[in-house]
C-alpha cells in the first residue's frame, strides 16, 4: 500500500468509525435529554450532575473499562467485538454520550419554557410536544452532534485500547499519529495531523455558525 | 366548571407564589387583576395544567388533571388552552401555526388548512396566512396566538394580558370576540391590567402577594 492510499484509508476509517459513534450516541442521547428536560422526578438534578461530570472522563479509563467488558473472558467477550472498528464506535459513542446529553439539555432548556409549554397548552401529548421541541431545536441538535463527532474523532484512549491499532483494520487517525511519532515517521504523522486539524477546524466553524444562529 | 381548592404553589419549599387560593367559576369572563408578581400568571398556568400545584387542587369539570393518566389527562387538557402574555409561535408560516392544534387532534390536509384560515379570518389577519411566524410584530404574534388558541376550540380559555401589544382598534376587536365567546358558553379567565376587561367580566379577582384580596 502506498503512502497516499494509507492516509486516505485511515482518514476514511476515522470518519466512518466516529460517524457511526455519533449516530449511535444521538440515538440514545436525544431520548435521555428529553426525559431529563420534561420529566419531574426527585433525582433529576443528581442525574444531570452525573452526566455533566462524566463529560470529562479520561478516555483511557473508559477504554480500560470497555477492554475488560469486551475481552475474551469479559462479560461481553462472547460478542467477539474486541479489536474491531465496531468496538471503537461503541466506545466512542459511550464516551460522547454525557457530552451530547449535556449540550442537548442545556440548549433545549432555553426553548423548553416557550415551545414545550405552548405545545402542551394547545393539547399536545408528550410525544407531540417533544417532536415540536426537537424540530424547533434542530440547529442545536446538529450542533451537539458535531460537538460529539469532534470529541469522538479526536480521542485516543478508547481507539487504542479496544481497537488495537491494527493496520488496515482498526487504525484511525489518532492511533496512527501516536504510532508514527514513536516510530519517528513524522511525515505520515504530520500529514494525518494536518488533515485532522482541517476536519476538526471545519466542524468547529460549523458549530460556531450554528451557535450564532441559535 | 373550574374549582380551585386551597391552592398553594412555590418554586421552592420556602417561598410560595400562591397561598391558599379558593374560588369557583363557571361560564362567562373572570378577570384576574393585581400588581406585578402577585401570582396571576402562575395561577393561570396551574389552571391550564402547565404547572403542578405544590398543595391543593384544581378541578376542571370535577376532575383533577394531575390525578388522571394517559388519554383521560389529554382529553381534559384539550378542554383548556392557556395563551401566554408573550406567546411563542413555532417556526413555519402563520397558517401552519394556527393549524397545529387541529393537526394534533387528527385533522389533516386541506380541511385542516381551511379551518385554520377560518380562525385567521375571525381575527382579521387572514392576509398574514403565508407569512413566516418569525417575521411578525409583537401585536401580530399576539393575534396569531389567539387564533391558534381558538382553533383548539377549548371550553376554557386562559388569556394572560391578551391585548398588551395591540392598538385600540385591535383591542376592541379582541374584547368583542371574548364577549361573543363568553355568550356562546365558553369560560374565559383573563389576567389583565386593563379596565375594559373588568367592565365586561362577570367576576373580578384581585390577587395580591399570592392571596385573594377580593372576589
Amino acid at each position: 500500500m502506498n503512502f497516499l492510499d494509507e492516509v486516505i484509508q485511515i482518514v476514511f476509517r476515522s470518519l466512518m468509525v466516529s460517524g457511526l459513534a455519533t449516530i449511535l450516541a444521538t440515538l440514545w442521547s436525544i431520548p435521555i435529554s428529553l426525559f431529563l428536560l420534561t420529566t419531574d422526578f426527585k433525582y433529576r438534578g443528581i442525574v444531570q450532575d452525573i452526566f455533566n461530570s462524566l463529560v470529562s472522563i479520561p478516555t483511557v479509563v473508559l477504554g480500560l473499562f470497555l477492554y475488560i467488558l469486551l475481552s475474551r473472558f469479559g462479560p461481553l467477550g462472547f460478542l467477539g467485538l474486541l479489536y474491531t472498528p465496531i468496538a471503537i464506535s461503541i466506545g466512542q459513542a459511550i464516551l460522547i454520550t454525557p457530552l451530547m446529553v449535556s449540550v442537548i439539555t442545556t440548549s433545549l432548556r432555553r426553548l423548553k419554557g416557550g415551545v414545550w409549554e405552548t405545545a402542551i397548552s394547545l393539547g399536545a401529548t408528550r410525544l407531540q410536544a417533544s417532536i415540536v421541541l426537537l424540530d424547533e431545536g434542530l440547529a442545536q441538535l446538529v450542533r451537539s452532534m458535531l460537538i460529539g463527532f469532534n470529541r469522538a474523532i479526536g480521542e485516543l484512549g478508547v481507539a487504542l485500547m479496544v481497537g488495537g491499532n491494527i493496520r488496515g483494520f482498526t487504525r484511525v487517525m489518532t492511533t496512527a499519529i501516536a504510532l508514527e511519532v514513536t516510530r519517528g515517521n513524522f511525515e505520515l504523522a504530520l500529514n494525518l495531523g494536518a488533515i485532522f486539524l482541517i476536519i476538526t477546524g471545519t466542524l468547529t466553524v460549523v458549530v460556531r455558525i450554528l451557535g450564532v444562529r441559535e | 366548571m373550574i374549582k380551585v381548592e386551597d391552592l398553594w404553589f412555590g418554586y421552592n419549599e420556602e417561598v410560595y407564589v400562591l397561598k391558599g387560593i379558593d374560588f369557583t367559576f363557571n361560564g362567562g369572563i373572570l378577570t384576574i387583576i393585581g400588581p406585578n408578581g402577585a401570582g396571576k400568571t402562575t395561577l393561570l398556568k396551574i389552571i391550564g395544567g402547565i404547572l403542578k400545584p405544590t398543595r391543593g387542587r384544581v378541578l376542571i369539570d370535577g376532575m383533577d388533571l394531575w390525578k388522571l393518566d394517559g388519554k383521560a389527562r389529554i382529553q381534559l387538557r384539550r378542554k383548556i388552552v392557556y395563551v401566554h402574555e408573550k406567546p411563542v409561535l413555532f417556526k413555519g408560516t402563520v397558517i401552519e401555526n394556527v393549524a397545529y392544534p387541529l393537526k394534533i387532534r387528527g385533522l389533516k390536509g386541506r380541511k385542516c388548512m381551511e379551518k385554520a384560515l377560518k380562525f385567521l379570518k375571525l381575527m382579521e389577519i387572514d392576509y398574514l396566512a403565508e407569512e413566516k411566524a418569525s417575521d411578525l410584530s409583537a401585536g401580530q404574534i399576539q393575534l396569531v396566538a389567539l387564533a391558534r388558541a381558538l382553533a383548539a376550540e377549548p371550553k376554557y380559555l386562559l388569556l394572560d394580558e391578551p391585548t398588551s401589544n395591540l392598538d385600540t382598534r385591535r383591542e376592541r376587536m379582541v374584547l368583542n370576540l371574548i364577549k361573543h365567546l363568553a355568550k356562546k358558553g365558553k369560560t374565559i379567565i383573563v389576567s389583565s391590567h386593563r379596565r375594559k376587561f373588568i367592565e365586561i367580566s362577570e367576576k373580578t379577582l384581585l390577587l395580591n402577594e399570592g392571596r385573594i384580596q377580593a372576589l
